[in-house]
């Protein structure tokens, strides 16, 4: 009796002691919320049942940098947590690995979070970014590569 | 033989001679610092009467005192010439070992030295025109900038900000194009009601860009 005692007890403190040590990491600190976008971007008529304009910060990027297309339909989206210490993924086309995402928090700035972007098709590695600051309200646009009589462009914005 | 020595003293008192006042002192104080020497000089009469009546002071050794120092001293020369060759031994013995530990450690040394030389030359200069260089292996293009904005391991990839001063569009070229038939709005996200399910691309289709 007093041996299964103590045998519960040494599995609850380990355990509490795992739970413990987890809340104590301090990589797994969110440290804000990135969205990444597949955008459409042509010069065609073209549409989809399923195209739905861009709007918002993005649009509003899009008109200052003023990028060469006449229309932008967002094809995904995903939005995931930024850990202080450790990379995450973002899969805009959740119907298939077709564009992914991953990314790696640097350093947090006052004016956005310094992040390594890299961008995956179908699960192999297509290229790595320097370390960029996304600004909160200043999307990130990538040209991808051209689809049909368009551009694919890959879309990261920090949410507040 | 030196009558004044503590032993002598305490030999000559055992054997019931008179000693003289001073001699009584020094025995006095033998006795105080160690109360060990203070022995009946009777319980050790009978043994000294056996002693005297078997040996002769005739059989004693003429000149006790110095051949007892010359005996020490031969003794003590004798130990002193044991030790200097035990130390002789042990030195030459040592010597191989130490001068053979030093030459593996100089192997050693000289060894690495060599691999680490070779490794240099090996990156400089033997093989520099079969080394693939950063370039050939990370493909980058920021002929504006002074530092590369992706990396990539495609050769023909290239990516610029378009504008310097907002740097938050980078273009990137020399992308392979996703094929026409691959219909990236089915894929898209959120899928009407009717195709929530996920979407495959379909088996027939070639992609060679997705086939690694």
């Amino acid at each position: 009796m007093k041996t299964s005692t103590v045998l519960i007890s040494s599995l609850l403190g380990l355990m509490f002691s795992c739970i413990a040590h987890a809340q104590a990491d301090p990589g797994k600190e969110v440290i804000g919320k990135l969205k990444g976008s597949i955008v459409y971007a042509t010069n065609s008529n073209e549409s989809s049942q399923n195209a739905t304009p861009v709007s918002g910060a993005l649009q509003r990027t899009i008109v200052a940098n003023k990028l060469p297309f006449a229309t932008y339909y967002l094809l995904g989206t995903d939005r995931q947590d930024v850990y202080k210490g450790y990379p995450n993924w973002l899969k805009p086309m959740r119907g298939s690995d077709a564009m992914m995402l991953s990314y790696e928090p640097k350093q947090t700035t006052a004016e956005g979070i310094k992040v390594e972007v890299s961008f995956w098709q179908n699960k192999q590695k297509i290229f790595s970014t320097k370390t960029l600051t996304i600004k909160p309200g200043t999307p990130l646009i990538f040209t991808g590569p051209q689809w049909r009589n368009g551009k694919v462009l890959i879309v990261l914005e920090l949410e507040q | 033989m030196n009558d004044k020595s503590p032993e002598e003293l305490m030999v000559r008192w055992m054997d019931g001679e008179k000693l003289n006042p001073e001699e009584l002192d020094v025995l006095k104080k033998m006795h105080a610092e160690d109360p060990s020497w203070a022995i009946d000089p009777k319980e050790f009469a009978p043994v000294a009467e056996a002693l005297h009546t078997r040996y002769s002071s005739d059989l004693e050794v003429p000149q006790g005192k110095l051949f007892q120092d010359t005996l020490m001293k031969r003794v003590a020369q004798e130990r002193e010439h044991e030790q200097e060759i035990a130390r002789l031994q042990e030195k030459v013995t040592a010597f191989p070992q130490r001068s053979a530990a030093s030459f593996n450690w100089a192997k050693v040394a000289v060894g690495m030295a060599a691999c680490f030389l070779f490794g240099i030359l090996v990156n400089t200069s033997f093989f520099k025109r079969s080394q693939p260089t950063q370039s050939q292996n990370y493909a980058y293009s920021a002929p504006s900038q002074l530092q590369p904005v992706v990396y990539s391991v495609h050769d023909n990839l290239s990516a610029d900000f378009l504008s310097v001063d907002e740097q938050n569009v980078i273009v990137i070229e020399g992308l392979d194009a996703i094929p026409d038939n691959i219909d990236l709005f089915a894929l898209s996200y959120p899928a009407p009601p009717s195709r929530r399910q996920p979407i495959k691309v379909t088996p027939h289709i070639h992609y060679p860009l997705y086939e690694n």
